[in-house]
């Protein structure tokens, strides 16, 4: 398999202008107020966004693909091998999806990633999925072709996506 | 927390649909109130024909199945799952599902 880079998607201002503009202008025009929440969420998320958008937007792959197995940067566990992978299952959870992976050696690859992040994870159990699982929104691929990818990887190739949607 | 694969979450829609779309037509066409008639004939039928419904619906959606693989040591397996369903359950399986459903709670209803 040639090495594949899979980076985040370009930020769209126009989506970001909606969120932080549109929206509360909309809420306060239909409610005649704005509620207490969203005068907490704004500042928090306007300086995050701030903080992003001076930082500007990450050049580095998040994703690689390449002979060895599929390196995700934000899983902290390091190159997951093609030979390590079991399963793979789509989940779409309120339409964030995930690829979840379910691997034969669990346990090698899970004592790789820091405590915090191990415990944050095992939230995903409770919807079905495993502890590591690949967020796909917000890259410069969507989800099928992703899930396919993984799969030529894995040395089965054409096989189609099955998501399990948590709504 | 609604768990579905493809449209299994338009179980609910199917198993109500008679009782909306045929009792709307028999209220406002012939004044039948199929929820307030002496005889709960009517609103049973509805029902049955909304279990009939979901399951003709739910198994013609899911005549095609989709591959699932499972890399084991020895070599992949390939196991074929259903494509819609609800809570794990094909979506043909909740016509008759609900519809036991709505019969023990109409016995519940008649003997408490």
């Amino acid at each position: 398999m040639s090495p594949i880079e899979i980076r985040l998607a370009p930020l769209s201002y126009w989506r970001l202008l909606l969120i932080f503009i549109v929206a509360p202008v909309g809420i306060y025009l239909y409610l005649g107020y704005l509620p207490f929440i969203i005068w907490i969420i704004l500042p928090i998320a306007l300086i995050s966004l701030l903080f992003k958008l001076i930082r500007g937007q990450s050049k580095k792959p998040i994703i690689i693909l390449d002979e060895h197995g599929v390196f995700d940067r934000r899983l902290k566990v390091g190159v997951i091998e093609w030979g390590d992978i079991r399963r793979m299952k789509s989940y779409s959870l309120s339409g964030a999806e995930y690829i979840s992976l379910e691997l034969h050696n669990m346990k090698k690859y899970a004592s790789r990633r820091p405590l915090w992040l191990g415990a944050i994870s095992q939230v995903q159990r409770v919807f079905g999925m495993t502890s590591i699982a690949i967020s796909t929104n917000g890259l410069d691929v969507d989800h099928a072709t992703l899930v396919q990818w993984l799969h030529e990887g894995c040395g089965m190739e054409g096989v189609e996506a099955r998501t399990v949607d948590i709504g | 927390m609604i768990f579905y694969t493809g449209e299994g979450y338009l179980v609910l829609v199917f198993f109500v649909a008679p009782v909306i779309v045929i009792g709307g037509l028999l209220y406002y066409g012939f004044g039948i109130d199929v929820l307030r008639a002496d005889s709960w004939w009517p609103l049973h039928s509805l029902m049955i024909l909304g279990a009939i419904l979901t399951f003709a619906i739910g198994s013609f959606m899911n005549r095609k199945m989709v591959k699932e693989v499972t890399y084991e040591k020895s070599g992949p397996v390939t196991t074929m799952k259903p494509r819609h369903t609800l809570y794990a359950i094909r979506m043909e399986y909740w016509g008759p599902i609900t519809l036991a459903l709505y019969f023990a709670f109409v016995a519940y209803r008649s003997f408490r």
